[in-house]
């Protein structure tokens, strides 16, 4: 119900002329009287579903209230690499100008693997993550020379996330955007405070199980911990596609925080098994963490993360 | 041990020492030795040394002798028993061990001791011997009570023989032994009878049916017989009963002896408490009130020849002091004599008796001297009922009786004597029996009273008995010198009593005896006296009453010396008169023979009259004694001695010896003794008949002391109950009283609820009255409201009428109020309208005045117009007329002027509204161009960023190229080093030397030089040779290099046209923009359209021309047309 009255001040704000939306929602209760049971039944994200159409039907989008309604409610699937985009700066608020800047965007991928392709760095075989690694490479100015090309020259951050992205995007010039915007992007805004997480993490684990803490700095584990798996590659490669998503939404919507409740709630789930294993057991297992309930894990970090940081509030 | 016993008889005699000390320590140690002996050596010795010298001290010591002594005791007295000599003492001896009543006294019949004492009693024929074992087993009889049939056949017997003995030496033997003899069998006959009657009745039967033995019968069973009355026993019991062990088990002895008492008719012998209950602990009070006074109520009832007749005036008179007292104690007395022979008395009350609430004793004598032929037979009665009574009453009478001085006087005086000596206990019941005699005396003079009394004269007429006023006269001439005696005797005794009244009770009695005049010594040395002693001086303090109330000048106290004056006046003066005293006493003891005995003592009196000889009128007192009573034959004898004492001792006049009798300080042996000593001086056979008879008397008055202490403690325990009685009648009294306040309490609480209930009755009707009237008073009020309500609703429909109408009514007022206001506002506007017309007139007034004012202007203008003439006229209408024209045409301006002024205002209005809307829409396009912006920039920003990727791609591009230009030249040494040398080196020297700004043409430059390159690319190695030749051309001229790029891609495949285009364009681009110098500018355009121009006829004509000629064709070419570029 309070997610509800969220979501209408939420859409009270969009224009009148978009009176599809919230407008109508907060005006008519006879809507959909279903809405209230939707969530006891675990029906989720209809009700948001509906909210983010309206908020997508804006012209120019507001990101800001994306960046909310991202932060604080879970993204439609089918929605999600549109509104990924959006915050990523690969297309603009105005979608007059999408089918433009879609085209440059494609331009000047094929522009950029052409170089690549003759330079030869890459050829058709070449697979994708590789590609785009080089091509981002390219891009940054950070490309070696091909004769100087080495197999420790492998940004490895960068091939899992967009191993990861590959896994969510089907089209290659939107994966490599997206990679590419959402490394540069979580590089520029986060790239200060990644290094402080793990601290962050021991606090937070301290207010939530300061046993397992205890338990976990005496043992040593604290220190094996897969920090860069988790804050580095923003838990592309440990958790699965599903589940990763859910916690990209909240990074690409600008909280790196949500990593570190991500890996706390990791930490409590197999408390179990990481109070009885030494260090190296305890380091291989996060890193091939079983992949089962993720989801709930996933969850449960959101709640949590909503319960330390608090529910962004819309910013008008 | 020996020695012991020697030096303890040695001591022995120092028992008689006179030293006080010397005696105590003595027997003291005598006695400890007697317990420490275990033999009889001492016990013996004592027993001799006593029977030699009949020793008080060791009497004293021998009488106390314990439980292990008492058999050596017994058997010695047994042995004493069987020799002749010491009978006597041994026997004595016993009897005083007997009468002290050890613990060990029920043994006695096992010991051979009582076999041998009725065998002594059977064989013996001394009589004192046989008088002192009679008294020892008369005494015994009562503390063993369960004898064998044995041994009661041999009590029997020995009564049997006592009786024959007594019979027969009645004749023979002494007459005064004779006495003594006759009343240890009558006081055995008693104790027999009334302990085993029947068997005793069988024996008697059985005994003196026989021939032989018929006279003894006659002369002395018969007349013992005539004082007892029926045994119970013998009607309920039987012989085996009798002696049936359980019996007399809860008896104690004084239990016993009063159960033998009560059987007898003997006044002194009788008890009549209890009547003939059996149960001794039942009501003792009630019972022997009851038994004293019924028995005598019966007696006269049916003694007296005449019936009793009860009038109640006789009364009054005589108790003048406390008339109340007179009837209530008769009805009283009445009603429980009516009863008292049937089952216990339910009417009866103690409290009547014991003087709780009102005294008797004033109506008894009244009441029975008329019933009784004789005035004694109401005397019983009375005195019993004084003697218990007095001593809770007070004496107020004493006043009121015709003299009283002198019992005041004695009042005063015997007070003192009376309160110092207060056995009361002992006193109460043992009055019973002295307060016979003492009313013996005091009865007499009773008579006289009532006979000299007014009221009482005419009872006394009623029952006139020739003897008895005879017996009243007797006593008047009694009178005086009774009087006197009384006088002087209550004096000294008076003297005696205060100096000893200290002492205890017995001893002042004997003291306060001893310096009396020798009259009162034949009394005291009766026993039966000397029990009575005590309740006399007792009662002293109540006599004054009772004695005045009915005696007048009579001291109440003088019963004794009135009882010895009266003898010794009669010893004195006639000797006919010594038995009347005792008259009453037959009288009372024998109602029956009562007519009897007057008969007799008639006789006897004209027998007296005749008899002038003391001791002839002594026997033959004595032989009618002996018909009447054993003990009042005593009391005969006794007093005959005592007058034939004081006949001696005037006579001789001997001084007196010291007394020899056993009982030291006993008056009467004293006297006794006295007696002796002149009997002795005359004849010494006398002399040991008098010792004898001393003896007997001493024995007789052990005897009857020992009686009189028994009923001392009876009437101890008899007194406490009366005392529990008491105290429990009060209590119920009191309870009674507590109940009879109740039931008032009751009563007045009943009568209270009475009126409560009918004061509720009362208010429960009020109340339904109330509430009648009250639904009246409501059924009214409902009628009312009724009516009220019909009423209201019609005054409310009324009132909505009148509501309707006022609502019309402020309609209409509304109506009003707004023609009001209509009016109102008219007549405001009228005043503005007046206002106005005034001012108007005000104006109108002024312009009049102005017109007047012009009128005379133009008056004068006229006259003035007159004076200048028609000229001015004419110039006048001409310069109205222009003016009049003026003023038409100002008028048109000015309307022009309005109009096109609305016209402006218009425009102006409407020229705003488009202002804002073009602001308006100003604002629209700048939020448009802020989109527009937005969007361009986003655009721009995606531009950007592609450009900056194809920046980065083109100088990854250039480094690629740059370093496989570094692979060339390190390649090219090999094959051309000399030949290309210049050329090569010109090349970049001509192309830098250009310009280094020109970045398009050296980008150009660089596409057209990358050209070979990138043909050699595709090629491969066929190439390496014609390369020298490629890479030393396009240096040299432009316009070859073109040519050369347009060739080879030809020949290459199209990969790199969009590539090329691109090129194309952003040249053309970088043309368009002007930042190129204007020389190259033509020169590269004619050189573009050239090349398309070669490119399209190229492509058509040779395309498959050679590729080595056609290299070689296009170098030459570019040889050539190189230096007209550069020219």
């Amino acid at each position: 119900m309070q997610q509800q009255w969220q979501l209408a001040s939420l859409c009270s704000s969009v224009p009148k002329r978009n009176l599809g939306g919230g407008a109508i929602m907060a005006e008519d209760p006879q809507r959909n009287f279903r809405s209230a049971y939707y969530e006891k039944v675990g029906f989720r994200g209809v009700e948001e579903k509906k909210s983010l159409e309206i908020l997508l039907k804006d012209n120019p989008l507001d990101t800001e209230k994306l960046i909310t309604f991202c932060q604080r409610f879970p993204l439609p699937s089918m929605y999600r690499i549109h509104v990924w985009k959006v915050l990523l700066g690969i297309l603009p608020p105005h979608s007059d100008s999408h089918s433009l800047v879609t085209r440059y965007r494609a331009e000047q991928y094929e522009d950029v693997r052409g170089a690549l392709v003759t330079m030869r760095f890459v050829n058709d075989m070449t697979p994708l993550t590789d590609l785009h690694l080089r091509m981002f490479q390219l891009e940054n100015q950070v490309l070696p020379r091909c004769s100087e090309l080495s197999p420790d020259d492998v940004d490895e951050d960068f091939l899992a996330i967009g191993h990861a992205m590959e896994e969510l995007v089907d089209d290659p010039v939107d994966c490599y955007w997206l990679v590419k915007n959402f490394v540069s992007q979580f590089h520029n805004k986060f790239g200060d405070s990644i290094p402080h997480l793990p601290k962050s993490l021991e606090h937070f684990l301290s207010q939530e199980d300061n046993a397992l803490l205890t338990q976990l700095r005496s043992s040593g584990c604290l220190a094996t911990l897969p920090y860069s798996l988790w804050f580095q590659r923003c838990f592309a490669g440990c958790l699965p596609d599903t589940s990763l998503q859910r916690v990209w939404d909240k990074v690409i919507s600008g909280s790196c925080k949500i990593l570190v409740f991500v890996a706390m709630e990791i930490l409590l789930t197999y408390k179990i098994m990481l109070m009885g294993t030494k260090p190296e057991g305890v380091a291989n297992f996060l890193c091939n963490m079983p992949q089962e309930n993720t989801d709930a894990i996933v969850t449960k970090a959101i709640d949590l993360w909503h319960k330390y940081c608090g529910t962004p509030m819309h910013s008008v | 041990m020996a020695k012991e016993q020697t030096s303890v008889f040695d001591l022995l005699p120092l028992l008689e020492s006179t030293d006080l000390q010397q005696l105590q320590q003595t027997r003291q140690l005598v006695e400890d030795h007697l317990r420490a002996e275990k033999g009889s050596v001492l016990l013996n010795g004592l027993v001799d040394y006593y029977l030699e010298s009949s020793s008080s001290q060791a009497l004293l010591i021998l009488t106390a002798v314990g439980e292990p002594q008492h058999k050596p005791l017994l058997e010695k007295l047994n042995d004493c028993l069987g020799r002749q000599t010491c009978r006597l003492a041994s026997l004595t001896l016993l009897a005083h061990v007997i009468r002290r009543q050890p613990p060990w006294i029920h043994t006695i019949p096992r010991f051979p001791l009582f076999p041998a004492l009725l065998k002594c009693l059977k064989t013996d024929s001394d009589t004192v011997v046989l008088i002192t074992g009679v008294l020892v087993v008369t005494t015994l009889l009562p503390m063993i009570p369960q004898p064998s049939r044995h041994l009661l056949d041999e009590l029997f017997d020995v009564f049997g023989r006592l009786a024959r003995w007594t019979h027969r030496s009645s004749g023979s033997s002494p007459s005064v032994l004779s006495i003594h003899l006759h009343a240890g069998i009558y006081s055995l006959f008693h104790r027999l009878y009334g302990m085993y009657p029947c068997n005793f009745v069988s024996y008697l039967r059985v005994h003196y049916s026989m021939k032989e033995n018929v006279d003894t019968f006659e002369e002395v069973v018969k007349p013992m017989l005539e004082h007892v009355r029926i045994h119970p026993e013998l009607v309920t019991g039987t012989k085996d009963t009798e002696l049936d062990p359980t019996r007399w088990r809860s008896f104690e002895t004084h239990d016993i002896v009063v159960e033998c008492a009560k059987v007898s008719l003997d006044p002194k012998e009788a008890s009549w408490e209890e009547g003939f209950s059996n149960m001794p602990d039942v009501l003792p009070v009630h019972l022997s009130s009851r038994a004293l006074e019924g028995p005598s109520l019966d007696h006269s009832a049916y003694g007296s020849p005449c019936v009793p007749v009860r009038p109640p005036g006789v009364t009054p008179p005589r108790l003048g002091p406390a008339p109340s007292y007179t009837s209530t104690p008769l009805t009283a007395i009445q009603q429980s004599s009516a009863v008292a022979m049937g089952t216990q008395d339910s009417g009866w009350s103690p409290a009547l008796h014991c003087g709780m609430t009102t005294p008797p004793r004033g109506a008894s004598p009244t009441n029975h001297v008329p019933q009784s032929t004789s005035n004694l037979s109401g005397r019983v009665s009375s005195t019993s009922v004084d003697g218990k009574l007095t001593p809770l009453t007070t004496p107020v009478t004493g006043p009121l009786s015709p003299h009283p001085p002198q019992p005041h006087e004695a009042e005063l005086r015997n007070q003192p004597a009376s309160m110092a000596q207060c056995p009361q206990d002992d006193a109460v019941i043992d009055s019973c029996q002295s307060s016979v005699l003492q009313n013996n005396m005091r009865e007499p003079s009773a008579s006289e009273n009532l006979t000299c009394s007014s009221g009482a004269g005419e009872q006394e007429k009623s029952l006139t008995l020739p003897e008895v006023c005879a017996f009243v006269r007797d006593q008047e001439e009694e009178e005086g010198p009774r009087e006197e005696d009384a006088m002087t005797e209550e004096l000294l005794s008076l003297t005696d009593s205060d100096a000893s009244s200290t002492l205890h009770r017995r001893d002042t009695m004997f003291s306060h005896k001893r310096p009396s005049k020798a009259r009162v010594k034949p009394n005291s040395t009766e026993p039966v006296c000397v029990g009575a002693d005590t309740p006399n001086s007792l009662f002293t303090p109540e006599r004054p009453d009772s004695g005045a109330a009915y005696e007048g000048q009579r001291p109440p106290w003088s019963t004794w010396p009135c009882f010895t004056p009266s003898e010794s006046s009669w010893c004195d003066e006639a000797t006919q008169h010594a038995p009347l005293p005792y008259e009453p006493l037959f009288d009372l003891a024998l109602p029956k023979a009562a007519e009897l005995f007057v008969e007799r003592r008639t006789g006897e009196a004209r027998r007296r009259g005749g008899v002038a000889d003391n001791s002839a009128g002594d026997e033959q007192a004595m032989g009618s004694a002996v018909a009447n009573s054993p003990l009042e034959m005593l009391d005969l004898l006794i007093q005959q001695g005592s007058a034939n004492h004081d006949r001696k001792l005037r006579r001789l006049s001997m001084p007196s010896r010291p007394a020899e009798g056993p009982a030291p300080g006993k008056q009467q042996q004293h006297q006794q003794q006295h007696q002796q000593q002149s009997v002795k001086s005359k004849d010494v056979e006398e002399l040991q008949h008098l010792r004898s008879q001393v003896q007997l008397l001493h024995t007789q008055l052990q005897f009857e002391r020992h009686k009189r202490e028994q009923h001392a403690i009876r009437n101890r325990r008899l007194l406490r109950r009366v005392i529990n009685a008491t105290a429990l009648q009060e209590q119920n009294v009191s309870m009674k009283e507590q109940l009879q306040l109740q039931d008032v309490e009751l009563q007045g609480l009943r009568g209270s609820l009475q009126q409560e209930q009918q004061h509720l009755l009362h208010l429960q009707e009020e109340t339904q009255t109330s509430v009648t009237q009250l639904q009246e008073q409501l059924a009214q009020l409902h009628r009312e409201c009724s009516q009220y309500a019909s009423t209201m609703q019609e005054l409310q429909g009324e009132l909505e009428e009148r509501e309707e109408h006022t609502a019309h009514l402020e309609a209409e007022l509304q109506t009003a109020r707004k023609n009001l206001t209509n009016m109102e506002l008219l007549l405001s506007q009228l005043s503005l309208k007046l206002d106005c017309s005034e001012r108007l007139e005000e104006q109108v007034s002024f312009l009049s005045q102005q017109l007047l004012l012009l009128g005379e202007n133009h008056q004068l203008c006229l006259h003035k117009l007159d004076r200048l003439g028609p000229s001015a006229t004419k110039e006048m209408r001409m310069l109205q007329s222009s003016w009049r024209k003026e003023c038409d045409r100002a008028r048109v301006t000015s309307v022009q002027q309005g109009q096109r002024l609305d016209g402006a205002v218009q425009r102006v209005s409407d020229l705003e509204a488009a202002l804002s809307r073009k602001e308006q829409l100003i604002l629209q396009q700048k939020k448009l161009l802020e989109d527009v912006k937005l969007q361009s920039r986003e655009q721009l920003r995606a531009s950007e960023g592609r450009y900056q990727a194809q920046k980065q791609v083109t100088q990854a591009l250039e480094a690629e190229l740059l370093k496989i230009y570094s692979q060339l030249e390190m390649e090219r040494p090999t094959n051309h080093n000399r030949d290309h040398a210049s050329n090569h080196l010109t090349g970049p020297t001509q192309a830098d030397a250009h310009s280094p700004t020109k970045t398009r043409a050296n980008g150009c430059g660089g596409g057209a030089i990358d050209t070979p390159l990138r043909s050699e690319r595709p090629r491969g190695v066929q190439d390496v040779a014609a390369s020298p030749l490629l890479s030393a051309s396009p240096p040299s001229c432009s316009l070859l290099g073109r040519r050369a790029r347009q060739l080879s891609r030809n020949m290459s495949d199209g990969l790199y046209d969009d590539e090329d285009e691109a090129l194309l364009e952003s040249s053309q681009s970088n043309t368009s923009s002007g930042c190129h110098c204007g020389e190259a500018s033509p020169t590269s355009s004619g050189a573009q359209a050239e090349a398309q121009s070669c490119d399209h006829c190229e492509s058509c004509d040779q395309q498959p021309a050679n590729e080595g000629t056609r290299r070689l064709q296009d170098l030459h070419i570019m040889d050539y047309n190189e230096l007209p570029d550069l020219s």
